[in-house]
């Protein structure tokens, strides 16, 4: 009896002794808790409801039938394949492509100081700016058209009214968001252990394989980083379409970000909120399968 | 033993699986309805305030036969015998006259026997005189009046005492100089008089005091313009507050009326007060201030409180309102209120305005032990303006009395800031001004209607688009299905429906389209083809378009009137035939124009062929402008591919709240609007109604009217005298019947569309592009725009041809 009695008062106080730890950890972490509950997931979980609703207006629960007549809306399913055709084509171009300049740039290349500030400067510009050079240069009355008929002759081009259209907002976004990648790029190299890259010299490797099997591993968690945010600002993209092409641009131009305005804009909070849980699912799935690729990746890289 | 010791270690997984236990706890219990946005159900309460009226009505004694020129109704006073009211003014000249003849009758209610006398003092006026004020009290009358000397023309003003039952004058004062206004406060007549330079006067009150001396005070300030003394406010028996407005703020001062003293008061201490929009007002025996500034009700200065009260609200009456809120407070008494005055709402253009002029009431209006509707459920409603407010108060009266169940208020929560509307110097900024006036209260129609405090019943905001959505209105058709197209103009009902639902039933209508001779029409005798139209302006106009619109302009305005042929069923149809037919007809014969300017004015083509765009909204704007053509006047619909008629729009209209609490009983309001009392008062007040029995017969009425004395209304600019006038029969009521019969669509316009045939059209119009390119991409983005509307948001001016939206019945 005694055995139970002390094993007990032994499980009690360990009990107490957890809860004490844990206490003052939940005492520290409270209000930065409480923020994130309060701007973040209580209104997740309200979208969440509102998603399952008759409408704005009647918070009758209406099953999936609101995802159902989202998911079956045409503009929907084609503002999903915009956005993800994009996010595919841009995310891995802004990871080459910066990793591509960083690595040039990290280099003994005279005028590279001069040539980062010009990486750099789209960052500084706003975003009205940014839009009136696009419209100055590739509306239909604009510079490009000029030069290409005086030029060669050729027939003038609506670009943002064309198929060709995504191919220049893809433009935009890589001139837009390049620099920033490339200074964390940058960063990370610098960090990269030199004596690893000595030894591996010294053991004869070359420089791509220097580059696949040490650079690219210690790069992993910054790709991953770049990545993820490259992913995040794919979509804010919306905001220079929006000023270039209004509400309802050419189909082609149609993201999921014009399909949730229009539907705030009209107070159609029910269909707002299934696409917004939608793109969160698909935003979980995507981030996921990074973080899975990178444990991966990481797996190997010693501290 | 051991065995028996707990495992204290969990297993790994366990918070993980019991965080997402919890989680979808949440999810599925958020999910329920537990937060519910609908309308919370209001009840009469059993202590709610009601007031008793009784209304008695007067005859001023106009001469019915002739027209008014120029008229005032005074309310003099009263006691507890007697009202007094006097009408002054002038009849029209008759033919051969140079002015008219004095009006001058005073009208002696009998308050107890509710009987009505009248005196004709009519030979006391000349037409250089006029009455400026009257005062009754304690069987005496008097009338202030400017009398003019018809020699010297030099003016000055009398006093005269009238004895109230022979009308004999019993004595007559010269004032010695101008008084502006006078407030009777208690035992004191307080007498302003407006003196000094023009642009720099000062204000001189003076009065009498009971043992008959004479008293004054002067209201002067140096660098200062004062503008005005507009209401004097009893603060004690022998003391009052004097509002003065300058140019910049109004300033405020004490009189002692006993001590002669004037004591100015800082301006800060009345901040609360607001005296811009008394529209009448009254000293209570208890020296408040009542007084009436909107339609809600009366209000009461309170001063020792500093603050404003209500008093009575008109919702709780049991009068119409149009009729109340317009008339002057006569006396207070306790719970007791006299109200005395005219309806409002007769319109100049209504078919015999002389007889609304003459009818006087007075209401009396007293509080009640208890509510006779407590218990009933509480529905709002509200006006976005002011048109058939009578017949609406009308309408809600009728429901109040027979509704055993509901019972209507209307709100006063959403007002219009007409600021900016006032001071707009152009059509521009009086169009911006209109469209941010609507914005304003769309934003707080649609926030209180999703958050579930909006009204049950909205009147007249037929132009508030944004709320043509199930997510703000009830969809009316299942009450309207069965309307008979014998009784009533369903074609109108039917071309008002949005996305194949009704949204705002239309309770009169007015009619666009293009006016022109009979012989002038297309092949389909109601409208032009686009080939008919052009060789109309370019031949019988000689090129001038009565519609004078930008490109961009006319071809939204005509895409409209034809958009059923390019949106149905979900789907943009701009590759069509008819389209590019409209496209090119602009682009080939419409010139570009600045649609900021004014339209032109009309100038008659060498040849005398008269054409103008039209809004009929009534009976006397389709005979005036029958008037115009000469008696041969139709009215065509815009040119479109098929030269199909006018379209028609909701003059007035009413729609209820998808959020109501019961949408059977708003229903049931409505259809009281379409009843044949309602419609035969709008009919009578110039709209064009739904109902056919009212609008024919008061269509006869109004032949016969505007074809005798009710000509003169019609005459403009001395155009042609009523001699020569065209005389009105029923054939032309049966032609603006056929007209009406003739309209097929709603005149109304979805935005986004248009906006996106502003941006696209252009690049074709000046050459730039070819027809395919740009209806390639307009096609494109407008298909977007209906998609991603889904079934549930069809375009705002797709016709009703989808069987899948055919109306419930």
């Amino acid at each position: 009896m005694s055995c139970v009695k002390k094993a007990m008062i032994n499980k009690i106080k360990h009990i107490l002794y957890k809860l004490k730890e844990w206490g003052a950890g939940t005492g520290f972490l409270l209000p930065s808790v409480a923020g994130v509950m309060l701007f973040f997931i209580v209104p997740f979980i309200m979208l969440i409801q509102m998603s399952f609703q008759k409408s704005a207006t009647n918070s009758d629960f209406v099953g999936f039938e609101n995802y159902k007549t989202v998911l079956t809306n045409e503009a929907f399913r084609s503002a999903c394949a915009n956005t993800a055709l994009f996010t595919a084509v841009t995310v891995p171009c802004a990871i080459v492509i910066s990793l591509l300049l960083a690595l040039v740039l990290n280099t003994q290349l005279p005028g590279k100081s001069t040539f980062r500030s010009f990486l750099l400067t789209p960052m500084m510009v706003p975003v009205a700016s940014i839009v009136l050079i696009w419209q100055v240069f590739f509306s239909y009355n604009g510079v490009l058209n000029g030069w290409t008929y005086q030029l060669f002759g050729l027939d003038r081009i609506d670009w943002m009214k064309d198929d060709n259209g995504q191919v220049l907002i893809m433009l935009l976004f890589l001139w837009k968001n390049l620099g920033l990648n490339i200074i964390l790029f940058l960063s990370a190299l610098n960090n990269i252990p030199q004596e690893v890259i000595e030894s591996s010299q010294m053991d004869g490797c070359g420089a791509l394989r220097r580059f696949f099997s040490i650079r690219l591993h210690y790069l992993g968690p910054t790709i991953f980083f770049v990545g993820i945010m490259s992913l995040i600002n794919s979509f804010k993209i919306f905001r220079e379409v929006y000023l270039l092409t209004g509400n309802y641009p050419y189909d082609k131009l149609y993201t999921l970000q014009h399909f949730m305005n229009n539907k705030f804009t009209h107070l159609d909070y029910t269909q707002l909120s299934v696409a917004a849980v939608i793109l969160s699912i698909a935003m979980m799935v995507i981030v996921g399968v990074l973080f899975l690729i990178e444990s991966r990746i990481d797996s190997g890289v010693e501290e | 033993m051991r065995k028996r010791i707990l495992n204290i270690k969990r297993p790994a997984g366990m918070n993980r699986r019991v965080m997402a236990l919890s989680l979808s706890a949440i999810v599925l219990f958020s999910s329920c309805s537990f937060i519910n946005n609908s309308k919370k159900v209001e009840k009469v309460a059993e202590d709610t305030p009601w007031f008793d009226s009784e209304v008695t009505k007067a005859d001023l004694g106009l001469d019915l036969s002739r027209d008014l020129e120029k008229h005032q109704i005074l309310t003099a006073g009263c006691d507890d015998k007697y009202t007094v009211i006097v009408l002054s003014g002038f009849y029209r000249p008759q033919e051969e006259e140079e002015e008219g003849d004095c009006i001058l009758n005073v009208v002696v209610i009998d308050r107890v026997q509710k009987t009505v006398e009248k005196l004709d003092l009519s030979d006391r006026v000349s037409e250089t005189e006029n009455i400026i004020d009257a005062f009754y009290s304690n069987g005496k009358l008097t009338l202030m009046m400017n009398k003019s000397n018809p020699d010297t023309y030099e003016t000055s003003q009398i006093e005269e005492d009238i004895d109230i039952r022979s009308g004999e004058v019993v004595e007559t004062r010269p004032l010695g100089e101008p008084i502006e206004s006078v407030f009777t406060i208690g035992e004191y007549r307080i007498n302003v008089l407006k003196k000094g330079p023009f642009d720099k006067p000062y204000y001189v009150l003076t009065w009498n005091t009971s043992d008959g001396e004479g008293k004054e005070v002067t209201i002067k300030e140096k660098d200062t313009i004062l503008n005005g003394i507009p209401v004097i406010i009893p603060m004690t028996e022998s003391q009052v507050l004097v509002p003065v407005n300058t140019e910049r703020e109004t300033l405020y001062y004490e009189v002692d009326l006993k001590g002669e003293k004037l004591t100015p008061a800082d301006p800060k201490d009345y901040d609360w007060l607001d005296i811009d929009h008394m529209k009448t007002y009254c000293f209570g025996s208890d020296l408040k201030t009542y007084f009436i500034e909107d339609n809600s009700g009366i209000k009461c200065i309170d001063l020792v409180n500093k603050k404003v009260e209500n008093y009575v609200d008109f919702n709780w009456c049991g009068v119409n309102r149009s009729l109340i809120a317009n008339s002057n407070i006569v006396s207070i008494d306790g719970d007791s209120v006299l109200l005395g005055g005219q309806k409002r709402g007769n319109y100049f253009m209504a078919t015999d305005v002389v007889k609304a002029m003459s009818e006087y009431y007075l209401v009396k209006i007293t509080k009640a032990d208890k509510n006779p509707h407590a218990g009933k459920t509480v529905l709002t409603l509200y006006m976005d303006d002011e048109m058939a407010e009578e017949e609406v108060n009308d309408a809600v009266i009728t429901f109040n009395n027979t509704n055993d169940g509901y019972y209507i208020k209307e709100t006063y929560k959403y007002v219009k800031d007409y600021t900016e509307l006032y001071e707009a110097q152009s059509d521009d900024e009086l169009n911006l001004a209109k469209l941010n006036m609507n914005i304003d209260v769309t934003d707080q129609l649609t926030q209180d209607i999703i958050n579930g405090k909006g009204p049950d019943i909205l009147i007249n905001t037929n132009d508030l688009g944004i709320l043509n959505n199930e997510n703000y209105l009830a969809d009316l058709s299942p009450y309207f299905s069965d309307l008979d197209p014998s009784n009533y103009y369903t074609n109108i009902v039917e071309a008002s429906r949005f996305g194949g639902k009704l949204y705002q039933m239309p309770v009169s209508l007015r009619i666009v389209g293009i006016g022109a001779n009979h012989k002038y029409g297309g092949k389909s005798d109601i409208g032009f083809t686009f080939e008919e139209y052009k060789d109309f302006v370019n031949g019988t106009l000689n090129g001038r378009d009565p519609l004078g619109k930008g490109r961009i302009r006319y071809f939204c305005d005509l895409f409209n009137a034809m958009s059923d042929r390019f949106i149905k069923d979900g789907k943009a149809d701009l590759s069509c035939p008819e389209f590019a037919e409209l496209a090119n007809y602009v682009k080939d014969n419409v010139q570009d124009k600045d649609d900021s300017r004014e339209d032109e004015e009309y100038d008659p083509a060498p040849s005398d062929v008269r054409s103008s765009s039209i809004y009929c909204f009534g009976l006397s704007s389709y005979f005036e402008e029958l008037w115009n053509y000469d008696g041969d006047f139709e009215i065509f619909g815009y040119p479109s591919a098929d030269g199909r008629g006018p379209q028609s729009e909701a003059w007035i209209s009413a729609a209820v709240s998808s959020q109501t609490v019961n949408v059977d009983a708003c229903a049931d309001f409505v259809k009281l609007l379409l009843s044949d009392e309602i419609q035969k008062g709008l009919a009578e007040k110039d709209y064009i109604v739904l109902n056919r029995l009212a609008f024919r017969e008061n269509g006869i009425q109004a032949a016969e009217f505007f074809s005798g004395r009710g000509a003169n209304r019609l005459i403009w600019n001395g155009y042609s005298s009523p001699k020569d006038h065209l005389k009105y029969t029923e054939k032309d009521i049966d032609e603006l019947e056929k007209i009406i019969m003739s309209c097929s669509k709603n005149s109304s316009e979805d935005p986004a569309i248009t906006i996106i045939l502003q941006e696209e059209m252009p690049a074709f119009f000046l050459g730039q592009k070819d027809l395919d390119s740009v209806i390639r991409v307009a096609q494109n983005r407008v298909q977007t725009l209906l998609d991603e509307r889904g079934s549930k948001g069809k375009s705002s001016i797709a016709k009703n041809n989808d069987s899948e939206e055919s109306p419930v019945s």
